[in-house]
């Protein structure tokens, strides 16, 4: 498997304080990720280093073999896509096309018309493209900032608190994007408290406490230590919780594997 | 570390009531201006330099204060090359030194090109020296008891905070285009500037939105700014250094009152 990003011994300051402390990290292609850990453990400023955002003090970070100290941020986009919390902050265009088509027209892109189509007609925005962002919901908007990142077709997608906020129709949509992300096999990193989303999408989990890494491995075997769990303030996704409460054998991800367990293992009761 | 941003340290300069902070900070400022003179003006700036390190603080301040190194170099030379074009020029012009085409490169212009600024550095430095070594709340408590109206005096340091909270936004919007492939501080000025309209849009944006957040929130707590004796929960009490501190200030304000009234001889001119 190829290597999508490598961190060697990360340092990262703010102020006085560390935030990052020696960082190794190896990250493999279609790879889904889940970046977990307590408020202020460090999990964004590790993706800003990703994305170039920050520069390390100490140590380097390769993304797609491109020393990330050494390039521009905004180069850095068209690998990295970055979704941030709030649409709010990048909304400026006077019509959905435009805003979804900014990406696209800054790395002078060809076919913007017919990608930016295809975007909005996967986020349910076609209806919308003349339409002022800023005039739309919340919901719409958080739409129109995740169309106009996925446009770019990155090889990595950082998706930061991508539930926050969202009402359950963009909540479902989210999923359906993740799952047709991890199948074109983009590399995904996914920092979220959302213990449930990562369960179903993750199948590898990095936990940072205090800038450190905490661990680094398996999900299945993340979520079966409660120590752990306990330690980064996390508790179990409801799903795991009834299948260990009901002494299910099989570790399920979501509903559909807990109903197939669920007929499989059922008893008849006389 | 932004420069202004309150830094938690326990020094004397810390512990100094605000209101006598306030006055210092002001008797400096009114110094620097009524004796107009570089080498106080200088003086001035040793002074808060002094006092940032005193107040164990010095590193971050001086830190920060390089951040408009650019600005204040770009000052000196405007003022160096166009000071003949100033609305308040009431000075003869100096001897001319050399002729970059149609400007004039003279005396004055060089004398300008420091004191000027020497001035933005002062009036940059006192204000952060005092938010860094006081906390908005300190601030807004210390000028309603100078006398100054709780509103205003809340609306004041309000303000204060909403600088560090825009502050923290535009870093957030201008990373978010930048996500999207905007090179900010790439190309000629125009290009630049140009550039900044992705962010500054939504800048607007959300400095209405975080305004209207802050009323809703001072709505729900049932703020009423009309109660007369208000009482504070932390509340300071002025020691001997704050009354010394105090006396020094006034004591300051008249030597410069009276020198620049000529009472006393002249003060040294360190130019022609």
């Amino acid at each position: 498997m190829k290597k999508a990003i490598v961190i060697n011994n990360l340092w990262s300051k703010y102020d006085e304080n560390w935030v990052l402390k020696n960082i190794y990290l190896k990250i493999y292609r279609g790879e889904s990720v889940g970046l977990v850990g307590p408020t202020g453990s460090g999990k964004t400023t590790l993706a800003k280093h990703i994305l170039g955002l920050l520069k390390p003090i100490k140590g380097r970070v390769i993304v797609d073999g491109i020393d990330v100290s050494k390039t521009s941020a905004s180069k850095m986009a068209r690998i990295v896509g970055y979704l941030f919390q709030n649409p709010s902050h990048q909304i400026f265009s006077e019509t959905v096309y435009d805003e979804i088509a900014f990406g696209l027209k800054n790395f002078g892109i060809k076919n913007i018309d017919e990608r930016v189509r295809s975007m909005a007609e996967t986020m349910g925005l076609i209806d919308k493209l003349e339409e002022s962002p800023f005039n739309l919901s919340i919901g719409e908007r958080e739409r129109v900032a995740i169309a106009s990142i996925l446009v770019l077709d990155p090889k990595i997608l950082i998706l930061d608190e991508p539930t926050i906020g969202q009402d359950y129709k963009n909540y479902i949509l989210l999923k359906f994007l993740l799952n047709r992300l991890r199948e074109r096999g983009k590399t995904i990193i996914l920092i979220s408290h959302d213990m449930e989303l990562i369960l179903e999408h993750c199948d590898r989990i990095i936990a940072l406490k205090n800038g450190e890494i905490l661990y680094d491995g398996d999900i299945k075997i993340f979520f079966n230590n409660a120590f752990l769990l306990k330690n980064l303030n996390l508790d179990l996704p409801p799903l795991l919780k009834f299948s260990k409460k009901y002494g299910l054998n099989k570790f399920v991800r979501n509903i559909d594997e807990l109903i197939k367990v669920l007929k499989n293992e059922a008893r008849p009761i006389c | 570390m932004k420069l202004g941003q309150y830094v938690e340290k326990n020094s004397w300069f810390h512990r100094l009531d605000g209101r006598s902070k306030i006055i210092f900070l002001i008797s400096l400022t009114l110094m620097s201006f009524i004796l107009d003179n570089i080498m106080i003006n200088l003086l001035i700036l040793l002074i808060i330099v002094f006092l940032s390190f005193s107040a164990k603080i010095g590193k971050k301040f001086l830190k920060s204060l390089g951040k408009f190194a650019g600005l204040i170099v770009f000052a000196g030379f405007v003022w160096i090359l166009f000071y003949r074009e100033s609305l308040f020029q009431a000075n003869k012009c100096g001897v001319e030194l050399f002729r970059i085409g149609p400007i004039i490169v003279d005396s004055t212009g060089l004398y300008y090109g420091v004191k000027m600024p020497l001035r933005i550095i002062i009036m940059i430095s006192i204000p952060s020296l005092f938010f860094m070594t006081t906390t908005i709340r300190e601030f807004i408590i210390s000028l309603s008891k100078m006398g100054i109206p709780y509103i205003v005096s809340f609306t004041f340091g309000l303000a204060a905070q909403l600088i560090f909270s825009l502050s923290n936004e535009y870093e957030k919007i201008k990373n978010a285009q930048i996500a999207r492939g905007l090179e900010v501080d790439s190309g000629n000025l125009f290009k630049r500037i140009r550039n900044h309209i992705p962010i500054l849009i939504p800048f607007t944006v959300r400095s209405i939105e975080l305004a209207d957040e802050i009323n809703l929130a001072i709505s729900l707590k049932n703020f009423n700014p009309s109660i007369r004796n208000r009482k504070f929960y932390r509340d300071k009490k002025m020691s001997f250094i704050d009354y010394l501190l105090i006396s020094l200030s006034f004591l300051i304000l008249l030597l410069s009152i009276i020198v620049r009234l000529g009472v006393f001889h002249e003060l040294p001119k360190i130019y022609f």
